[in-house]
């Protein structure tokens, strides 16, 4: 079974792990926003937020733990268990693009063990699928235009905006 | 030496096939989002692919064979259930072959051809519910966002 775990430090600065991280991440793009170290080690994953811990991480979490515990077949139809890596990666991406006041995504485990994050609302359709290695292929659609993005090189920013532009519930 | 599974007959075609037929899905409740820009809870894309597994096509019911959605459901609690006319599948290059197994209920069938994204899409907001997802998992989905 994996699990993972988010650990708050209230001041700046981060204790590292002594055990082997595959991959540190500083997400801090803003000075608003906080500071996020994301660690997968050994199917468990561990999140490190120096600040305040943002609302989406808070709410997403016990998502991602129930994904974490699908087992392969979950679907009925021989899919493979969530990676906790693709989880990982889910987790630094939503660090680079959400907002304090953004509307959360659909959170979608995907037959092939990665997550697809889907926003479908405001009149924009946004679907992002992350793999172990990032975020993949993306799609935004608006209704009634042609699809704006396919790929998530150079559209980081445009993702932003358009995410932020979607209206909370 | 072990038991081996019987090697199951080729795949074949469905010679009364019709436009007007249906397959079912099933639905996991953890692949289901609510789509605002429709008002509706729909199925999420990746419902519709091929078994990364057996690498098998997409497996689906015959609904006039299978006849009853909880037989096709057996076993999967939570889980709902989606029809797609083969007017749709014919329309995205889709073609529907039977593929009897003895452990499954009757009317199993393969849909075989390729599930681009834009198909996937097709499917999911042109399928209709035949057994919905329950309120609980309704109110989990909308309170996801």
């Amino acid at each position: 079974m994996t699990a993972a775990s988010y650990a708050y430090y209230p001041s700046v600065g981060y204790a590292r792990s002594s055990t082997k991280t595959k991959e540190w991440t500083d997400t801090t793009i803003e000075s608003s926003r906080p500071a996020m170290q994301v660690e997968s080690s050994e199917g468990k994953i561990r999140i490190k937020v120096a600040g305040r811990v943002p609302r989406w991480l808070v709410s997403t979490f016990d998502e991602m733990n129930d994904l974490l515990n699908l087992r392969a077949g979950w679907d009925s139809y021989g899919a493979h268990a969530v990676s906790a890596d693709a989880v990982a990666a889910t987790i630094r991406f939503l660090g680079l693009v959400m907002q304090e006041e953004s509307r959360m995504p659909f959170i979608v485990p995907m037959s092939s063990g990665n997550i697809q994050l889907e926003w479908h609302s405001g009149g924009v359709d946004i679907e992002v699928e992350v793999t172990p290695d990032g975020p993949g292929a993306i799609s935004i659609e608006q209704t009634g235009a042609a699809p704006i993005a396919s790929s998530i090189h150079g559209n980081l920013s445009l993702m932003k905006q358009v995410i932020s532009n979607i209206p909370r519930r | 030496m072990g038991d081996r599974e019987p090697i199951p007959a080729p795949d074949a075609e469905i010679p009364d096939l019709v436009d007007e037929d249906e397959v079912w899905r099933r639905i996991p409740p953890w692949k289901i989002v609510y789509d605002a820009n429709l008002q509706v809870f729909r199925p999420a894309k990746d419902n519709f692919v091929d078994n990364p597994t057996s690498q098998t096509p997409m497996s689906c019911y015959l609904a006039r064979r299978c006849n009853d959605p909880l037989l096709a459901l057996e076993g999967h609690e939570g889980f709902a259930l989606v029809a797609i006319r083969v007017e749709t599948l014919r329309g995205c290059n889709l073609q529907v072959l039977n593929a009897p197994r003895d452990h499954l209920p009757p009317g199993h069938v393969h849909v075989v051809g390729e599930k681009t994204k834009q198909v996937q899409k097709r499917l999911a907001t042109q399928c209709r519910w035949v057994v919905e997802p329950s309120n609980e998992v309704k109110e989990k989905i909308r309170n996801a966002e």
